[in-house]
């Protein structure tokens, strides 16, 4: 497995992937249960608009990673329910191991510095 | 719901894209800012605040909805959609109709009143298979969308690509068997040119059979190109029909959240 790189200019980007593949992972959510789980896991660190949640969830939707589907929660409301495609444990997989990699140098580098 | 009708409105309105994707994006959208709502109503908020609040979170920035945009704007659906955008009214969809037993009724007599199949290329098997098998596909579709009115969104669009995909299959087999049939006579094209040319000349009553296998084959691939023309038309407009009326129940799902 080639262990992608992870780019400075697309950190951000990267992050928010990764945390929402990761937050698939183990269980089909809805966009709301994603943002929340993110949210409370790490304790208010990474909050999640769902301005900035859609068009990562429909990108990755596009590229394959994750799936779609509409369910009945209700008498009457539809929820869109995401999970992780096989293509999609694969590229968090990859992922992953990029991120180790980043912060393994990064602590290379700055895990010396003593104040 | 209805407190959120405005900004799902601003929403609906600053997504350029075809209105039967903006509705699903609308759906979703509704339907997380409903569950927003009610987890801040449990949290003890107040509904005014739980809806400022949801409202705050979903917080659709323009840099958000044009990535959606562009995200949604594949090719092939955008051509989709516009297509089946157009017919709107009651009368152009009974013109369409109309159009469709037309076509229907001369097909069956095409087929039933004349040796057509007997006399046709043996490619027009896998067509009409296929063409059954679009028949097949719409039957509990058409019984789905208007008889029962089955009008859940997440199933809505199930088997209308596979009815779009058989309508291509079906094309490409016919014009395919057209052209294997063009090939196998063109194998023997020297053949046909030289008796063409004797009997032209000569006219001698020993050249019919030549003649007559030159005909053959004319019979042969006319009849199945023509069938196979009727029968993707057929089936291009048994999905349009059923596009339409998905569409149209999109936009009522979408105008039942606007509020319009």
């Amino acid at each position: 497995m080639d262990i992608p790189i992870i780019e400075i200019p697309y950190l951000t980007k990267n992050c928010n992937e990764i945390l929402i593949l990761a937050v698939l992972f183990k269980e089909k959510k809805h966009g709301y249960q994603i943002a929340l789980e993110i949210e409370e896991k790490s304790d208010g660190l990474f909050k999640f608009n769902h301005g900035t949640l859609y068009p990562i969830l429909h990108k990755l939707e596009k590229e394959g990673l994750i799936k779609g589907t509409w369910k009945q929660k209700g008498p009457k409301r539809q929820r869109k329910y995401y999970n992780l495609t096989a293509k999609g444990k694969k590229y968090a997989t990859a992922q992953l191991a990029g991120w180790e990699k980043f912060f393994k140098e990064f602590f290379d580098i700055v895990g010396g510095i003593k104040i | 719901m209805k407190q959120f009708t405005p900004l799902l409105k601003r929403i609906n309105e600053r997504l350029d894209l075809p209105q039967p994707t903006k509705s699903r994006i609308i759906l979703e959208i509704a339907a997380d800012l409903d569950d927003l709502y009610q987890l801040y109503l449990s949290r003890g908020l107040e509904e005014k605040e739980a809806t400022k609040k949801a409202e705050e979170k979903i917080n659709l920035t323009d840099e958000a909805l044009n990535e959606l945009v562009q995200i949604h704007q594949s090719l092939f659906r955008k051509l989709l959609d516009k297509i089946t955008a157009q017919a709107q009214t009651r009368w152009e969809r009974i013109a369409f109709v109309l159009m469709l037993l037309f076509l229907a009724a001369i097909s069956v007599q095409a087929i039933f009143s004349t040796q057509f199949l007997s006399q046709a290329s043996k490619w027009i098997y896998p067509v009409i298979g296929i063409s059954l098998t679009a028949i097949l596909i719409s039957i509990p579709k058409f019984y789905k969308l208007y008889i029962k009115k089955d009008h859940q969104i997440k199933k809505l669009r199930t088997d209308l690509s596979l009815i779009f995909g058989t309508g291509v299959l079906n094309l490409v087999i016919g014009v395919m068997g057209y052209v294997m049939e063009l090939y196998l006579a063109g194998s023997n094209a020297l053949l046909f040119a030289n008796h063409l040319a004797y009997i032209i000349t000569t006219q001698e009553v020993g050249s019919a059979q030549t003649l007559g296998d030159i005909m053959t084959w004319m019979i042969k691939s006319s009849s199945l190109i023509m069938f196979t023309l009727i029968s993707t038309i057929f089936i291009a407009f048994i999905w349009y029909i059923l596009m339409n009326k998905v569409s149209k129940i999109e936009r009522a799902e979408a105008a039942v959240l606007l509020g319009d």
